[in-house]
């Protein structure tokens, strides 16, 4: 069914536009949304002052929690919400509002900081701004670490990253160039990156996205993955590699999108 | 447990320069060496068009996908220096030259900009040009990327393409051309759901002949397998047409690529296998190398893993591929390659600039050219002197189109129709007025909408979804796909195309949403009951005009929202949604006062990239939006009106091809930058028109059969397909087009009467300009086999041969056309081979295919005796371990394409290196040591003999036969590092198991130290390093004295911060770390202990470490080479929120880390939340064996919980204790050299106030 946001600017403490390919609602506030996530016929949303919101499929409010501590991404898995602070703490959380905080992971300064948390297969994925990747197969217990600029040195251009995302069998992390250019790298098992091309075609052109990617999800329906950018564009990267398409929904950046059956685009 | 690649190569190995840089090994031989480097995990990763960085072995990233179908597709990039790429004249104009020479000429100068593009690092060298099907319909979509109707004239302009980009290096490719989409990918809308189905005489003669003339002459070394299946087997998973007719038949060496997502249809839209990993299983299977998509990249390892792939057949596919990015000498030095010289000037250079408009110049074809009503001479050429004003009218006059996949030229360089012509007259300074009068439009009303659904919402708020796709009924032509994406769409709506639904309940529905995508000009959407013509109750208009969003041909729907009129229905209705293309606007006034008062007017009409493209064939092949109006309406107003069109083809004409005061027609395909300044020249009579049309021009696409049909020939009713079969009268026909000037053919003359299809004939003909104007005339030669059995249904004619010369004014020149008799084959469909019908073969000889001005003819034998043509050999396995067997597969292909036993053939193999693999007689292959070895496998038949060749990498068993000292055996299974207690002698003595390896012994200078092993394949380079570690027995430390005992030494020590005390050993951390670059950590307390141990520690901190702060164990080699165990901060960072974060106690991480060449090679980390950590005491355990390290740790000294294992070799080790500060060492900007912005190579935390101190209560060591 489609119907419109019922939407409780109380509760949800910043921009929120559910879309079904049309926009049905836009509400100002702050903190800002960080991330999304589809959860059982919903969502969950976190905004950066550590709530955590679940919504049904029409962006309508159910349940929050307060983890009192800064977010900088979630990630649903086995029902449950793994967040992740900036600073690495990994945090997983229940619908009824109990917590446990599984670790707090050390990343090597304190000018790096986390920017997401994406499970695939049974590995989460932690990914700092300046491109550590940190894995982990057992419940946080332990981790690997893989410097992508370290180990891509000469090899991809320096990127400072802005989000990660995860389907069964593929992992999306996606940021800036040292110019400002945006860039996306893929792996299947976040030991190898390719990086992704991002042109795509319009009247019949050629062209390479400008704008600066915020956010992703994992459209599962299309079996794609969607960067939410800057100005309010998405930027779809479906199986096809040079099949991108783009997208402008508004003229707010986009800084979490989730899919689940339809689109929930935060700004 | 962090498992480590352990390998560190002594300088004489790596001085050793592996097979697959080494340029003495054939490109085969250099890839194989190089695949057998590859992980699985590196392998799965390279298996599609983005091919991952593997640093460690010098692999770039790389991107297989690149176009270049006429010009490098690509825009200005400054960062890199670049402008825009050329843009050529595309293929459906360079078919219409006739010149293959001339597109050679094109192409070599794409390949030139290809190479300074790729010196930039921005772009590969493998392109996905040219598109070789011939057209078979003209409503296909992708027609102005197509040379021809003719296979033959298809395959005769492909090659020039080929060679052009290729070069003529004997050794490197200058751009690498692949030719697509392979094969009978003819109709769009259907593409990857679709089957083409034929007879395999169809397939032979017309879809794969382009395909086996370029491979089999050019040595083509790539093909795109297509989306579609042919005969209901997708041509990606069918290794009859990619192993057995594309390698085995025509003998092609290469690489495969899918089409972008055509692994994913396999199972996604043909539904040919279930699963990714069996689509994945099926692609590489029958020989797609590449997947442009991510099936590969996604499933290839669990495909493996079911056991529906082998490494070997992934091995196979990155050998096809690496070879191929190996010829163009990507691993070679940059001074051994002839094509690395290009600077990135060479793009859009005036060379190619004039290039670029030489080409324009010789693509227009003259369809028409009589007097002008009332005037003694042709419309064409334009005599400037005779006329004061020329109107430029139509939606093309001021345009540049420059067509699909083309280079993107800064705006500067284009130039349109009015500003070439507007220049050429003012260069000329003459005194003609040029008015510029657009009028008119392209839209287009083919592919109107694509419509997925559409909601009913009654006044209540209640709503009902449909799925448009689920009609009860629809007009003729509606077709229902998804294209690129995975929506479901009704697709190929026209103007007046109709959709309905029956059962739909009306009742108080107020508003209607359509889920609709507008692909290009969009259309209106009437919602009617009953009927089509029925009640009206709601319409939208679903326009790119009215501002709705435009997907393009690959978009998802959009709602779109209508109010309903309820008209109080009360029961279930039929609802119609028909579908209508918006209103033509009127002909301008001032468009047609311009055309009035001039002295021409010239109507610039055409097709752009929404009438047809990708995904999106044409429902009509009319001229797109009002434009058949506007020229009749300027033909109404101007006696001199000159239609010029540039399309992607075929159009129909008949609506105004015959008006009288139309006496002037020219149309070229899409002509490229220069279209614009090319055009007056050919106007005004600078050049002659020369160039012939590439397709028949059929009166209208109701003479077509539908497009799904594949088959050619006439059956049951149903017209046959191109000229070789179509029947009806045509508007313009294949080869058709006329000159300014006049040539007269005589003199017709065969060099053999009596043929062979071995035979080699020459047909000549005197060709005379007998007009006023030089030009060129293209010599055309179909054959006729007439005496063949009617039942067999031969091509009424084909095109076999054909020359465009240039004949200045009054002169004849002899025209003489080499047919190679091979080529005038049939394919039998009992014998499945080539044959030749015996009989009179007749040699039409004409400047087009129905102006024939003379025939010659020849009797030829039919009796064939084929010869050996092509033979592949393979193992099937490209890398192996010593002992490993592989049986040799051969095949062997005669002339007529069909295959022989080899038990009628003589086959011999042998091997360029027994030593490394030995072949038996029968073809046995046996891995007999390390190195690599090509197998050539020679097969004689018929007194011919053909050979071919595969190489295959033995991996060398790198492992130690002995390894002593003082006469006791060292080795240990599985053991890569050896330790040795003791004072004794350190002198090692090694021996590998292998005899071919060699054995480097570099022995420990003292005790304690290290004696280096090294084993290496000298041919390969692969080596493996074994560390030999003497030490003496190492010494426990309580810290109960007064200062540190002499088995300790001191790295950096500073002792203001260095204390014994208590019982302990403290610590004072100071700025500094070891990890990454940041090498300067003070007062690392270590002993020597350099064999295996366990050593332990009982840590407290001052406080929780903080920031960077750590402190803890230490097995240390150097500042680059350590492991570290450490009580580390929990890194509380600007805005942190600890307290309110869910309840925890302070604690710490323990982190396990492992840097190795000064890397950081691992990380463990423990969170110690949970751990019950008191007053930061916590005891540390460091186990050592070999090269395995496991930590401990204990926050009672008695229970003790494994936090990790790491496998690292070290050398001279010293283990100790150490406490720092630590610093930010993060390769964070500045190219990640650890460099910050700022300039400083590393930074020191954030720290508190109070200094942090680590208190050691003792340091004990158990030798083993």
């Amino acid at each position: 069914m489609l119907l419109g946001l019922k939407h409780n600017p109380k509760l949800f403490p910043a921009i929120i536009l559910l879309w079904w390919g049309t926009v049905f609602s836009l509400y100002a506030a702050s903190p800002q949304i960080v991330d999304a996530k589809p959860y059982d016929d919903g969502f969950v949303i976190a905004s950066s002052d550590g709530m955590l919101y679940w919504t049904d499929i029409d962006g309508v409010h159910m349940d929050s929690v307060n983890l009192k501590t800064e977010i900088a991404g979630i990630e649903v898995t086995d029902g449950s919400v793994l967040a992740v602070s900036p600073d690495c703490m990994i945090l997983k959380v229940e619908r009824n509002g109990k917590s446990k905080r599984l670790c707090r992971r050390q990343i090597t300064n304190d000018v790096d900081k986390a920017v997401g948390i994406a499970c695939s297969g049974k590995k989460t994925f932690i990914l700092t701004e300046y491109g550590t990747i940190l894995s982990t197969d057992d419940n946080c217990k332990s981790f690997t670490a893989l410097d992508f600029n370290g180990t891509y040195f000469l090899y991809y251009d320096h990127t400072r990253f802005r989000a990660i995302c995860a389907s069964d069998n593929s992992i999306f992390i996606a940021g800036i160039h040292d110019d400002g250019s945006p860039a996306v790298f893929t792996s299947t098992a976040g030991n190898i990156w390719s990086e992704r091309t991002l042109t795509y075609t319009e009247s019949g052109q050629t062209l390479s996205l400008e704008h600066q990617p915020l956010s992703m999800a994992y459209d599962s329906r299309m079996d794609r993955f969607v960067l939410g950018c800057t100005d309010g564009w998405l930027f779809y990267l479906p199986g096809c590699s040079h099949c991108n398409s783009i997208e402008k929904k508004s003229d707010t950046d986009i800084t979490a999108v989730a899919q689940n059956d339809c689109f929930i685009l935060c700004q | 447990m962090g498992a480590l690649a352990f390998i560190a190569l002594p300088m004489s190995a790596q001085e050793t320069v592996p097979v697959y840089k080494n340029t003495s090994y054939s490109f085969e031989e250099r890839a194989v060496d190089l695949v057998s480097r590859l992980t699985l995990e590196e392998k799965q990763a390279l298996l599609g068009n983005n091919m991952a960085a593997v640093p460690r072995l010098g692999i770039k990233q790389y991107n297989v996908w690149s176009e270049a179908l006429h010009g490098v597709l690509a825009g200005a990039n400054a960062s890199a220096g670049l402008q825009g790429p050329t843009s050529f004249p595309g293929s459906v104009a360079l078919g219409s030259t006739w010149d293959p020479d001339l597109l050679e000429l094109e192409a070599s100068v794409i390949a030139d900009e290809a190479r300074a593009i790729f010196q930039t690092g921005t772009k590969g060298l493998t392109f996905w040009s040219p598109v070789v099907e011939p057209i078979r319909d003209p409503r296909w979509g992708r027609t102005g990327e197509s040379y021809g109707e003719d296979p033959f004239l298809a395959a005769v302009m492909s090659s020039g393409f080929v060679r052009g980009m290729m070069g003529n290096d004997p050794l490197y490719i200058k751009a690498v051309p692949c030719a697509k989409h392979y094969f009978a990918n003819n109709s769009e809308f259907d593409r990857h759901v679709g089957s083409s189905n034929m007879d395999s005489r169809d397939m032979r003669e017309f879809y794969l002949y382009p395909y086996k003339e370029l491979i089999e002459k050019d040595n083509l070394p790539s093909i795109m397998s297509s989306y579609n299946a042919v005969n209901h087997v997708p041509t990606s998973a069918s290794a009859l047409y990619l192993d057995t007719i594309a390698r085995r038949t025509y003998g092609m060496k290469g690489y495969v690529t899918g089409d972008c997502a055509a692994i994913e249809d396999i199972y996604t839209g043909h539904y040919y296998v279930e699963t990714a990993e069996e689509a994945t299983a099926a692609g590489l299977k029958a020989g797609v190398d590449s997947d442009c998509g991510s099936v590969y990249q996604r499933y290839a390892l669990s495909a493996l893993e079911k056991g529906l792939i082998t490494e070997a057949d992934m091995d196979r596919a990155l050998v096809n591929m690496f070879e191929i990015r190996m010829r163009t000498g990507e691993f070679d030095p940059v001074t051994k390659v002839p094509y690395n010289l290009y600077p990135a000037s060479t793009v859009n250079s005036e060379r190619s600039q004039a290039i670029a408009l030489e080409v324009a110049t010789r693509t227009p074809v003259l369809l028409k050219n009589e007097q002008v009503p009332g005037k003694t001479n042709k419309a064409l050429p334009i005599s400037l002197k005779d006329i004061k004003s020329i109107a430029l009218i139509g939606p093309q006059a001021d345009r540049v189109e420059l067509g699909p996949y083309s280079g993107r030229p800064e705006q500067s360089s284009r130039t349109s129709p009015y500003a070439g012509i507007s220049k050429y007259i003012a260069d000329k300074g003459l005194d003609i007025e040029v008015t510029l009068a657009s009028g008119g439009s392209t839209k287009s009303k083919s592919n109107l909408l694509y419509v997925a659904y559409f909601d009913l919402e009654k006044a209540d708020g209640s709503k009902s979804h449909h799925d448009a796709t689920k009609y009860s009924s629809s007009s003729d032509g509606i077709t229902v796909g998804s294209g690129m994406g995975t929506e479901e769409q009704v697709r190929s709506i026209d103007d007046g195309s109709w959709t309905a639904y029956e059962n739909v309940d009306l009742i108080n529905v107020d508003k209607i949403t359509i889920g609709a995508n507008i692909p290009t000009e969009g259309g209106i959407i009437e919602v009617h009951v009953g009927s089509p013509e029925g009640n009206l109750i709601s319409t939208i208009e679903a326009t790119r005009a009215s501002g709705k969003r435009v997907g393009g041909v690959y978009g998802a729907s959009t709602p779109m929202e209508g109010k309903v009129n309820r008209l109080g229905y009360n029961g279930p209705q039929t609802l119609y949604l028909v579908y209508k293309a918006p209103e033509d606007d009127e002909i301008a006034q001032d468009v047609l006062d311009a055309a009035r008062k001039s002295d021409v007017a010239i109507v610039f009409v055409g097709t752009d990239e929404n009438t047809a493209t990708e995904e999106a064939d044409r429902l009509t092949l009319n001229l797109p939006g009002n434009q058949v109006k506007l020229i009749q309406a300027v033909a109404g107003v101007n006696k001199n009106t000159i239609v010029v069109m540039q399309t992607l083809g075929c159009v129909e004409v008949e609506d105004f091809r015959n008006l009288e005061n139309i006496p002037g027609i020219l149309w070229t395909g899409y002509n490229g930058q220069a279209q614009g300044a090319a055009i007056p020249l050919v106007l005004f009579g600078d050049v002659t028109p020369g160039g012939k049309l590439n397709a028949t021009w059929y009166r209208s696409v109701k003479d077509l059969p539908p497009i799904t049909d594949y088959t050619l020939r006439a059956e049951n009713g149903k017209p046959g397909r191109t000229l070789w079969y179509f029947t009806k009268p045509v508007s313009y026909e294949f080869g058709y087009g006329l000159s300014y000037t006049t040539f007269e053919y005589s003199d017709f003359i065969i060099s053999k009467s009596s043929i062979t299809p071995n035979d080699k004939i020459t047909i000549s003909v005197n060709v005379k300009n007998t007009g006023n104007f030089d030009g060129d005339e293209v010599v055309q030669i179909y054959v006729t086999t007439p005496d063949s059995p009617a039942s067999l249904q031969r091509p009424i004619k084909r095109l076999k041969g054909f020359k465009r010369v240039t004949i200045p004014r009054g002169q004849t020149r002899l025209v003489e056309i080499e047919i190679d008799c091979a080529d005038l084959w049939f394919w039998d469909l009992k014998s499945d081979r080539i044959i030749y019908d015996s009989g009179r073969y007749v040699f039409e000889i004409g400047s087009s295919s129905k102006d024939i001005r003379g025939t010659v003819s020849a009797n030829m034998n039919g009796r064939f005796n084929p010869q050996l043509k092509t033979v592949v050999a393979d193992c099937r396995v490209s890398v192996m371990e010593i002992g490993q067997t592989a049986q040799t597969q051969t095949s062997a292909c005669l002339t007529d394409d069909s295959f022989i036993g080899l038990d009628k053939a003589t086959v011999k193999y042998v091997s360029s290196n027994p030593a490394v693999a030995s072949i038996s007689a029968s073809g046995l292959l046996t891995a007999v040591g390390p190195g690599i070895a090509t197998i050539t496998v020679s097969v004689t038949y018929g007194g011919k003999t053909v050979s071919d060749t595969y190489s295959v990498k033995v991996n060398a068993d790198l492992s130690l036969a002995t390894l002593k000292n003082a006469g006791k055996s060292l080795l240990k299974r599985g053991r890569n590092q050896f330790s040795v207690l003791g004072k004794g002698a350190s002198k090692v003595t090694a021996t590998a198991k292998s005899p071919q390896l060699s054995v480097n012994v570099e022995q420990a200078p003292k005790v304690p130290g290290t004696a280096v092993v090294t084993v290496s394949e000298p041919v390969t380079g692969d080596a493996q390093v074994y560390y030999v570690n003497f030490g003496t027995k190492g010494v426990s430390d309580e810290f109960n004295s007064n200062s540190l005992g002499s088995q300790w030494n001191v790295i950096r020590r500073n002792d203001d911060n260095l204390l014994l005390a208590d019982g302990r050993l403290e610590i004072t951390a100071e700025t500094g770390d070891i990890n990454g670059t940041s090498d300067n950590a003070a007062n690392l307390v270590l002993q020597s202990a350099n064999t295996d141990w366990t050593i332990e520690t009982k840590l407290q901190t001052s406080a929780i470490p903080a920031s960077a702060q750590n402190a803890g164990l230490v097995a240390y080699q150097d500042d680059s080479h350590f492991v570290k165990f450490v009580y580390a901060p929990a890194a509380f960072r600007r805005g942190q929120q600890q307290a309110a974060a869910p309840a925890a106690p302070a604690s710490g991480n323990l982190q396990f880390y492992v840097e190795e060449n000064g890397s950081s090679k691992s990380t463990v980390s423990v969170n110690l939340a949970e751990a019950g950590v008191k007053n930061n005491t916590i005891c540390l355990k460091l186990d050592k064996e070999g090269s395995i390290y496991t930590a401990y740790y204990s926050v009672d000294g008695k229970t003790w919980i494994q936090a990790g294992q790491v496998e690292v070799s070290l050398k001279d080790i010293q283990a100790g204790v150490m406490a720092c500060q630590g610093v930010m060492n993060m390769r964070m900007g500045m190219g990640g050299m650890g460099m910050r912005p700022g300039g400083a190579a590393a930074a020191p935390a954030q720290q508190n106030s109070a200094p942090f101190k680590a208190w050691f209560d003792w340091f004990r060591i158990k030798n083993r």
